[in-house]
């Protein structure tokens, strides 16, 4: 028992090592061309990334591991394993130089013990390129820490004890799991345990049940978890834990109970087994990642069989993905499992492949050179710094879905985006049926997006214009040929926000908005364009199409403000496109904005809208 | 090196794996109506709250199949008031018993380190397994930077210099003895026998890594209270039981460590290949295997720094790096084929670090040889065995002599018994199947190289495509039923335990006794109240059947033993008769 139970924890922190990052196969690396690329010299020898990481106090953070991550791994099929991933360690002053990189982005993380990521800014990304210098601030985590004992006051030894992020402080879904970081700790001699590192937020304690991927025989991984103070999961007290706050006296009064098992097949599976085969148990609703579960074959071709031991009473979603070496992911709509004082079995997934979208970036010719400035041509713009996101209309799908709860293992935030390489190429990959916009993030303030076209349904015809009616992706279609249109001499809107009446403050929260003015734009997603206002006022919006807009301003909900998604562009729905241009013809504030203007101090004077009546 | 040539073979699973199917052909179910009692003590005094599992034997493939299938290994009982447990609902068959209680040691020398072995029939009840028990000691302090800062996550390892009292238990994990540093620093061990103790912190032991997060830099092993040398440690006096506080260790820096860049490419055609995973490794150096065995002693041996990390994938250029190295000798090396199917090889690189990056290394693929020939199941024509042939995934990889680089290859038999491996490096390749998780029951028997046992390591030159292999495989079809034939009468409440094992060279495990609990490879069973036993699933070959007599469900005693040996075809029963001799011994034998 103890050989294959070594084997099993071999296999088990391999998969650790590779989940931290992604539960993808190694096929092929994302290929950073060597050909010219457009704005940069071929062959450029790639400067190192450098920077520094800090704790909150901006002091050095010594012995960091950081790593860069190519963007677009995730749909472009990485690395197996983080430590093929290049990295480095801080020195005494904190300082790393991640070398022998090429071009392109990267998402650049620090692993520090006892520590977390700042979580960056919504919106912002964590990605850079060789050659830029990078500030990563480090957060000391939180404590929580009790002892755990039999119903009699017995101290229980070596038992596992977990931390479950459910929400974070704000009540937002967590985007994190502590499944992984926390999946060895287990109580000392006196029953006692410690968990830190731990993110601000609001957690349950368990003690008991089966790790993750287990180190160790305890004797207690039949047993369904005990949660603080001493129940069920529906029984548990949630703790709220604040910033660098330790929770002391968390005690578990262990109850020996044994578990219920979820079991089920799930079909359509075309990679491997394991990590070609990964299946989530989430809390529903919620979905906090409870744990995971590997496929084993079965009989029929293309079949796999799990079970989930040691789950407590509760409703579960149970959801599936697979990973093919050919790049494809296949994924399983979940399935709700309420689990009441029994064994749960005949919980049947199927996989069905998830599609993607490909096409070329395309970059028109730049302008003359405006003799007022602004269109100098930047020095690394380059296609491949182009970062593009297909946003789903239903945004909750992407929540739901088991690729998304695997990706929520990783310490980073991984975005199914993509970059694309040198000729323009791009594929965003992993999406279920919907439809879907794209968003582009430019490295260049130069350039904004013309159009956004497929390819016709027979040749005679024009191409659609998806950007504005979305782009419909089947489930598991390959769509192909799209066509992303990037003009230069973009120009851009800076300012300020004032109110238009004397001791009126301006409302909490603003957003500024620009509608095109001319008629024949005013169905064009493209030409709309908005910024939040920052508390003193402030708005910048870059990448602007030449043209005439309405400028107006509006109040954000409360909703749109807990909205997690910041990145969505209003107008790419419909109705809210509708109402953003009644809004923009009733605004008489108008803006015309040259090829290449760069406004500066501009000043909008916001008025109130009238009372309700 | 392991965890990168673990990481490769498992990826391959993960990813080149197939998904293999076979009818796990359920057992009917057995009853389950056995069970197994007893008492634990602390000093005498009885041990409340106390898991005690009950495991049973089982096959590697079978635990790790329960094991992702979610099933338990084992059936537990916990310990009441009075230190009592009562394991029930067991099927008849052989059990390692053992309480799981870290913080617990066995009292004596003489306590079983694995538990004891319990036989049971079905109804039965096997009374007074009892263990008496006595607290370990406690080493407890704080690890800290040169500049005050905790170490945190750090291994903190005890080695002892003598034992005076109480036996390790050791315990099922794959890293005994993990004690790590929590975020202000502080460690705490527990389970210690009496004792004297070398505390340390560092080292590289690398499945000790899995359990952190993050890189760590190479730093020399660092002893109580803060020295590299061994031989200045503090020794820690740890009384029956007793608490050692402040056994604290400061670390010094870190050894500085350096890079080494270059870039792989195609021997014929130079042209970089990119997405190859690289790594490095000492020099020639071997490494003892972390078997996850649970170990007498709780030292674990100081080593320097990182002999083996991994590096980066090539890119499109083929430029990798290394790093985390330090001063001396290493070798890098590439892969592909973490889908298993590769046609490239790579000559490893050695390189020097005299205190300073290297750069420029150059490794070169070449293109492998390859043995290729046909799988042949022995001893069955059954067509229902033979059209789970293509379940079968071959596997090769280096011999021991240059096993330091990894270097494997895998490939799925056709239908027809087919397979080619490619990819392979000149030298000794040893052929096997790949049993991980496959849930193919077959196992190997020989390998033959033109109608001539090959042996299983097969050497092949450069550039050589070896044909004309055969591959012979046994599937378990093969049943043992016998009759034990007493002299005498057989005592009350003893039993007659009958382990069949093969015989076949190369195939024996290791020289457990016949009847010690975990049975590696072989197969047992308790005959009934006539003698008889069954045996069946056994793969084609010759065994050696022992049947044993033990008193009182216990199997550290045995009364009597007898062995004979039988040939087992693939299909069909093979009979047995073993005599059994359980008259009272007298004194002049």
């Amino acid at each position: 028992m103890m050989k294959a139970l070594a084997l099993i924890s071999t296999l088990a922190a391999v998969i650790v090592a590779a989940t931290r990052i992604q539960p993808t196969c190694a096929a092929q690396s994302r290929q950073p061309t060597a050909s010219a690329s457009v704005g940069r010299a071929p062959q450029q020898r790639a400067k190192p990334l450098t920077g520094r990481v800090v704790n909150e106090g901006g002091q050095p953070l010594p012995e960091a591991t950081v790593i860069a991550v190519p963007a677009g791994t995730w749909s472009s099929q990485g690395q197996a394993s983080y430590l093929s991933y290049p990295s480095s360690l801080t020195d005494d002053q904190g300082r790393f130089s991640l070398d022998g990189i090429t071009g392109g982005l990267y998402e650049v993380t620090a692993l520090v013990p006892g520590y977390y990521a700042e979580r960056e800014a919504a919106g912002q990304r964590r990605l850079f390129r060789p050659g830029e210098s990078v500030l990563i601030r480090m957060i000391r985590g939180g404590v929580i820490a009790g002892v755990v004992t039999t119903s009699s006051g017995e101290a229980i030894v070596g038992i596992h004890v977990r931390a479950i992020r459910l929400r974070t402080l704000e009540g937002k879904p967590a985007l994190s799991t502590t499944l992984l970081t926390t999946s060895y700790l287990r109580t000392d001699d006196r029953g006692a345990y410690r968990i830190y590192g731990l993110e601000p937020g609001v957690y349950v304690v368990s003690a008991g049940g089966k790790a993750v991927l287990p180190i160790s025989v305890t004797g207690y991984e039949g047993d369904s978890p005990t949660y603080y103070p001493s129940g069920t999961r529906d029984t548990a007290t949630p703790l709220t834990l604040h910033a660098g706050q330790e929770l002391m006296g968390i005690d578990i009064r262990y109850r020996e109970n044994r578990g219920y098992v979820i079991s089920g097949k799930v079909t359509g599976v075309t990679g491997g087994i394991l990590g070609g085969g990964l299946v989530v148990l989430s809390q529903a609703p919620g979905g906090s990642v409870e744990t995971i579960s590997f496929l084993v074959p079965t009989e029929g071709a293309g079949e796999g069989q799990f079970a989930f031991s040691a789950v407590s009473d509760g409703e579960y979603d149970v959801s599936a993905m697979s990973v093919e070496n050919s790049g494809t992911t296949s994924a399983a709509a979940p399935k709700r499992v309420k689990v009441k004082g029994a064994d749960v079995t005949g919980v049947d997934l199927a996989l069905t492949p998830l599609g993607s979208i490909s096409g070329r970036v395309v970059l028109e010719p730049a302008p003359p050179a405006d003799p007022k400035g602004g269109c100098k041509a930047g020095a690394s713009e380059s296609i491949e710094d182009i970062v593009i996101l297909a946003q789903p209309e239903d945004r909750t799908k992407r929540k739901l879905a088991g690729a998304k709860s695997i990706m929520s293992l990783s310490p980073f935030s991984l975005h199914i985006d993509a970059v694309p390489d040198s000729n323009g190429s791009f594929t965003v990959r992993a999406l279920h049926g919907g439809r879907y916009q794209l968003e582009t993030r430019l490295p260049s303030e130069n350039w904004w997006v013309a159009s956004i076209s497929r390819p016709p349904a027979n040749a005679s015809q024009r191409r659609p214009d998806v950007a504005r009616s979305g782009i419909s992706l089947k489930s598991g279609e390959k769509l192909e040929g799209l066509n992303l249109a990037i003009a230069q001499g973009a120009a851009g809107l800076r300012g300020k926000v004032v109110s238009s009446q004397e001791n009126v403050a301006l409302p909490g929260k603003l957003r500024l908005h620009l509608a095109p003015a001319e008629p024949e734009r005013v169905d064009d997603p493209l030409r709309y364009a908005e910024s939040l206002v920052e508390a003193d006022g402030s708005f910048a919006i870059s990448n602007l199409a030449p043209g005439r807009y309405k400028v107006f301003a509006r109040i954000v909900s409360d909703d749109e403000a807990n909205d997690e998604d910041e990145l969505r562009a209003a107008a790419w729905d419909a109705t809210t496109r509708a109402l953003l241009r009644i809004e923009g013809e009733a605004s008489d504030v108008v803006v015309e904005l040259k090829r290449c203007e760069r406004v500066t101090d501009y000043v909008y004077r916001y008025r109130a809208p009238a009372a309700k009546r | 090196m392991r965890i990168a040539l673990g990481a490769a073979v498992v990826i391959t699973v993960l990813c080149g794996g197939p998904a293999h199917g076979r009818a796990q052909a359920q057992s009917p179910a057995k009853e389950t109506t056995a069970a197994i009692s007893g008492r634990v003590t602390v000093s005498g005094k009885p041990a409340v709250g106390i898991v005690v599992i009950a495991a049973r034997e089982q096959r590697d493939a079978e635990v790790l199949q329960a094991f992702l299938g979610g099933r338990p290994l084992f059936e537990k009982a916990t310990t009441d008031e009075a230190g009592r447990f009562r394991i029930s609902n067991l099927a008849a068959g052989s059990y390692s018993v053992q309480p799981l209680a870290p913080a617990l040691i066995a009292s004596g020398e003489s306590a079983a380190k694995q538990g004891l072995t319990v036989v049971v029939a079905d109804g039965e009840t096997a009374t007074g397994i009892n263990f008496a028990l006595i607290r370990g000691g406690v080493i407890t302090g704080r690890v800290t930077h040169a500049d005050g800062r905790a170490a945190v996550q750090e291994h903190v390892s005890v080695s002892p210099v003598n034992t005076t009292q109480g036996t390790w238990r050791g315990e099922y994990s794959l890293i005994p003895n993990d004690f790590q540093t929590d975020d202000r620093g502080v460690y705490r061990v527990y389970g210690l026998p009496a004792g004297r103790y070398i505390v340390s912190v560092g080292g590289s032991d690398r499945l000790a890594q899995i359990t952190t997060v993050g890189k760590r830099p190479a730093r020399p092993m660092t002893y109580h209270p803060g020295t590299t040398d061994r031989s200045r440690a503090t020794v820690v006096d740890v009384a029956l039981g007793g608490e050692k506080i402040n056994v604290d260790i400061r670390l010094g820096q870190a050894t500085r460590t350096y890079k080494a860049t270059g870039r792989v490419v195609d021997a014929e055609t130079g042209k970089p290949i990119a997405s190859l995973l690289t790594g490095h490794t000492r020099a020639m150096r071997e490494r003892s295997d972390p078997t996850g065995e649970p170990s007498d002693s709780i030292s674990m041996e100081p080593s320097t720094g990182a002999d083996a990390g991994v590096g980066s994938m090539t890119n499109a250029n083929g430029e990798f790096h290394l790093d985390g190295l330090t001063p001396g000798r290493h070798m890098a090396f590439a892969v592909q084929g973490l889908g298993g199917d590769s046609e490239l090889y790579g000559d490893p690189v050695q390189f020097e670090i005299k205190y300073e990056d290297v750069g420029g290394l150059e490794i070169k693929m070449h293109r492998g040889s390859s043995v290729s020939g046909v799988v042949t199941v022995e001893g069955t024509s059954d067509p229902n065995v033979l059209a789970k042939l293509s379940q079968i995934q071959l596997f090769a990889g280096a011999e021991r002599e240059n096993a330091a680089i990894p270097n494997f290859s895998s490939a799925k038999v056709a239908p027809n018994g087919e397979f080619v491996l490619r990819g392979l490096r000149p030298g000794k390749v040893r052929i096997s199947l790949f049993e991980f998780l496959t849930q193919q029951d077959f196992s190997l028997i020989r390998v033959e190289h033109d109608g001539v046992d090959a042996g299983r390591a097969i050497t092949i030159a450069a550039g050589e495509h070896v044909t004309g292999l055969r591959v012979v495989v046994g599937y378990p079809s093969g049943i043992i039923r016998g009759h034990v034939k007493l002299e005498g009468d057989l005592p009350k409440g003893a039993h007659i335990i009958v382990i069949a094992r093969r015989t076949e060279a190369g195939d024996a495990d290791d020289d457990d006794d016949d009847y010690s609990g975990f049975l590696g490879g072989a197969r047992s069973t308790v005959a009934d109240s006539s003698g008889g036993f069954t045996l069946d699933k056994l793969m084609p070959g010759e065994y050696r059947v022992t049947a044993t007599v033990f008193q009182k469900a216990r199997t550290d005693t045995p009364l009597a033993m007898a062995r004979e040996n039988v040939t087992v075809a693939g299909t069909g029963e093979s009979a047995i008769t073993i005599v059994l001799d359980v008259r009272p011994k007298s004194n002049d034998r």
